[in-house]
């Protein structure tokens, strides 16, 4: 018992006193935050800020009546544009086989007709999806830090200080009580009394910031933990899927894919336009024409950086981007129109597969040699992709129809995209395999009711 | 004097390759390139007629040859300055002697579509679209000679995009050796070695020349070698950044004051290509080095070339004229 005491009285003695630490780190970092961070954000709005952001929203109003003029005028010429798209992409193959030359005259005459026809449109309503190699390796640098690391070194310097302080005031020994078994006043044998202090105003002075630390540790484990669980578990039956075609159908769930928003396209930008008139009945697939090594950041900052043919920067892209890795990320409100395929923007979504699956050499910005990485999509990329297209024909009434539902770009445009490496049937065979099984799966029906309740991604 | 020996390279070597075949003496090819072959047939042609037989075709040989004629200087030599920085320039880009580095021509191994030209403008850049419309413009009987029953391709791809002309491009090479086919290959580098396109072909180089006549004036150098120099670096290096410059000027102050005239200048010309050279990408280093001072001392081996550039460009250790 007398040990205990010993022991207990002093520690509990500490922790008070870290707690008292703790008020004034705090009070500190309340005195110092002012001085060292970059921005007050606790300033009022000013008049002149209030008027300048009225401004944007009226000039952004504008902008998206003129986009959605633009697109009207587009969809009227949809089906022209299809037939017009078809036409050049077989003008374009004719002029490597031809060679006569009035005939080649006539067919490049052709060809630059064509592709003016159809760019006049494509340039105000999608983002042009050619990336120069150098575009992603010229990234501005930022300072990654913002100052925190001297902000938290003053602190804890601060803290520490205190520590000792209330240390030397309540003479509080704690390293002697646990060496000696006598805690409290007088002096001891092995350590000088202001040594004691010092030791035990740096165990105080760190408040409750190393336990902070553990319980983070902890946390971060358990949760690597259970994301590497949760790959393995979906991989395995994945690879059931494509390796053995589906008895086991009846009994799996066809797995899921999660998506978050956060990075894309500012939710409030969206707020009063891109407004739908219906729901979308097409979902329009692409590749982003951008190296597979990108990540969602890069995507984000490379299409908002390109301008639109009125010269302002884009509002938005694809409403779901995938990456290599097999993540899915929301670009854009789904409640929203995008920007990817002019002339079907109103009435669809937009799928971006993140990389450039052109391998033809013959066709600018391609990626005949891997110089934006992976030729072809990877598979856990194709299988993210065709179940958030899976998913989409649930949420809406799109037809599980590779002629007029579930498209690539290139039906509709004078361009490649998604590529012609990309896997067109295997992608068409997936969404199928999905569609299918949730349809039969109550735990897949469930997820997209829940899905349902999710902001800006439907409601 | 002008002589004409191994290494020399004019339209005047393909006048003697010529005199020499009639003659039976010579059976290569008329390429304007005076090779082992040339040499050969001129040493046995100087012992046919009496005279040394050392190989060089100098007065005595040249009159021998010509019957009574006087020497001719390479008419490259008595072209403007610009002109013939510009012949030095692109005969170390594309590895071929004036005229024929005129009509460089490369196809798509850069992802550029097509290179054309002294300075190898491209299509995927854009930048040899504007020499094409203007010889088209200011000489459409000569454009509609070379390219004939293809003019009318040509013009098409003229009016189209940059897509589409690159799509071209790329549709009269071969994909596996970025290697142009005929007739586009014979016709291009028709056009490119007649004086009109030439003349475009200046007229587009004309602003590096000015860069590089201001370039001279920051270097205090005064030589025809020198805008050459500078020249070359404009157009094979872009400029020459601050650190550099800092590095050239206490190279140049610290030069001998008492030096004659002409070796401060080569000096400092040698200072300047050994700088602007060490700051280049490592790899390069040694090229550039060899290219650059080559020009500063007027002599040297580029690229397996030998260049003596007072006798092949006229370009001296003599003030600019103008």
């Amino acid at each position: 018992m007398v040990a205990f005491a010993t022991v207990m009285v002093p520690l509990a003695k500490a922790f008070g006193l870290a707690v008292v630490a703790e008020r004034i780190l705090e009070l500190g970092k309340n005195l110092l935050e002012p001085r060292l961070s970059s921005r007050d954000t606790r300033a009022q709005p000013d008049a002149a800020a209030t008027r300048r952001a009225v401004a944007d929203v009226q000039a952004r109003a504008q902008r998206d009546a003129a986009t959605r003029a633009a697109e009207q005028a587009a969809e009227q010429r949809a089906p022209e544009r299809s037939t017009q798209s078809a036409q050049l992409h077989s003008v374009r193959d004719r002029l490597f086989t031809e060679s006569d030359p009035a005939k080649r005259a006539a067919l490049l005459k052709q060809a630059g007709d064509l592709s003016a026809a159809l760019t006049v449109e494509e340039r105000h309503g999608e983002w042009e999806e050619r990336v120069p190699t150098s575009v992603l390796l010229v990234q501005d640098a930022s300072d990654p830090d913002d100052g925190w690391t001297l902000r938290s070194f003053v602190l804890q310097l601060l803290g520490f200080a205190a520590g000792i302080l209330l240390a030397s005031f309540a003479d509080l020994r704690l390293f002697s009580a646990f060496l000696t078994g006598g805690g409290g006043g007088g002096g001891s044998a092995e350590l000088p009394g202001w040594v004691d202090h010092v030791f035990t105003g740096l165990f105080i002075g760190g408040g409750s910031g190393p336990v902070h630390t553990l319980i983070e540790f902890v946390t971060a484990r358990r949760t690597i933990v259970q994301a590497a669980e949760l790959t393995v578990a979906e991989t395995a039956a994945d690879k059931a899927f494509v390796t053995s075609s589906p008895p086991e159908v009846a009994t799996w769930d066809g797995g899921w894919v999660d998506v978050p928003y956060a990075g894309g396209v500012d939710v409030d930008l969206l707020q009063s336009v891109h407004r739908r008139d219906a729901d979308p009945t097409i979902i329009v697939y692409h590749h982003t024409g951008m190296s597979s090594d990108s990540t969602f950041d890069d995507v984000v900052r490379v299409i908002k950086s390109g301008t639109d043919g009125s010269g302002q920067p884009w509002l938005t892209g694809y409403h779901c981007v995938i990456l290599a890795d097999g993540s899915a990320h929301a670009f854009c409100r789904w409640d929203r129109y995008g920007s990817h395929a002019a002339g079907f923007n109103l009435r669809s979504l937009g799928l971006g597969f993140n990389g450039n699956f052109e391998t033809n050499p013959s066709v600018p910005f391609a990626n005949p040699d891997g110089r934006y990485g992976a030729t072809r999509p990877t598979e856990p990329q194709l299988r993210a992709g065709a179940r958030v297209a899976a998913l989409w024909t649930f949420l809406y009434r799109v037809p599980v129809d590779f002629e007029r539902g579930i498209i690539p770009h290139r039906q509709i445009a004078g361009k490649s995209c998604a590529g012609s490496n990309f896997p067109y049937d295997d992608f068409k065979k997936l969404v199928t395999f999905y569609r299918r099984t949730w349809e039969q799966s109550a735990l897949a029906q469930e997820r997209i009711t829940a899905f349902k309740l999710k902001p800006y991604l439907y409601v | 004097m002008t002589v004409y020996q191994l290494h020399s390279q004019a339209p005047e070597v393909a006048r003697i390759q010529t005199r020499l075949k009639e003659l039976g003496l010579y059976s290569g090819p008329i390429d304007a390139d005076f090779g082992g072959g040339t040499e050969a047939a001129v040493k046995a042609f100087q012992r046919a007629n009496g005279l040394a037989p050392d190989g060089r075709v100098g007065p005595l040989t040249w009159d021998a040859l010509f019957g009574g004629a006087v020497i001719e200087a390479p008419a490259l030599t008595r072209q403007t300055l610009a002109y013939r920085c510009l012949a030095l320039t692109g005969s170390f880009e594309t590895g071929t002697a004036p005229p024929d580095c005129f009509a460089g021509l490369a196809g798509d191994f850069d992802g550029q579509g097509l290179s054309f030209g002294v300075l190898q403008w491209n299509l995927g850049q854009g930048s040899l679209q504007p020499l094409l419309v203007e010889i088209d413009r200011t000489s459409p009987a000569l454009t509609r000679r070379i390219f004939d029953a293809h003019y009318p391709e040509f013009e098409a791809m003229l009016g189209v995009d940059r897509d589409d002309q690159l799509l071209w491009a790329r549709s009269v090479q071969d994909a596996a050796t970025s290697q142009l086919l005929e007739p586009w290959r014979g016709m291009l580098k028709t056009l490119g070695r007649t004086p009109e396109f030439q003349a475009v072909e200046l007229k587009y180089a004309q602003q590096r020349f000015q860069t590089a006549t201001t370039l001279c004036r920051t270097y205090d150098v005064w030589s025809e070698r020198a805008v050459a120099l500078m020249f070359d670096i404009t157009v094979q290096n872009g400029s020459i950044n601050a650190v550099v410059q800092a590095q050239i000027q206490r190279d140049c102050a610290a030069l001998d004051r008492a030096l004659p005239r002409d070796e401060r200048e080569v000096a400092r010309l040698k200072a300047i290509a050994n700088r602007r050279a060490e700051a280049a990408t490592p790899r390069w280093v040694e090229d550039v080095r060899a290219r650059k001072l080559a020009i500063a001392t007027g002599v040297g081996s580029v690229h397996g070339r030998e260049y003596d550039l007072a006798a092949q460009y006229g370009i001296r250790l003599q003030p600019q004229d103008g």
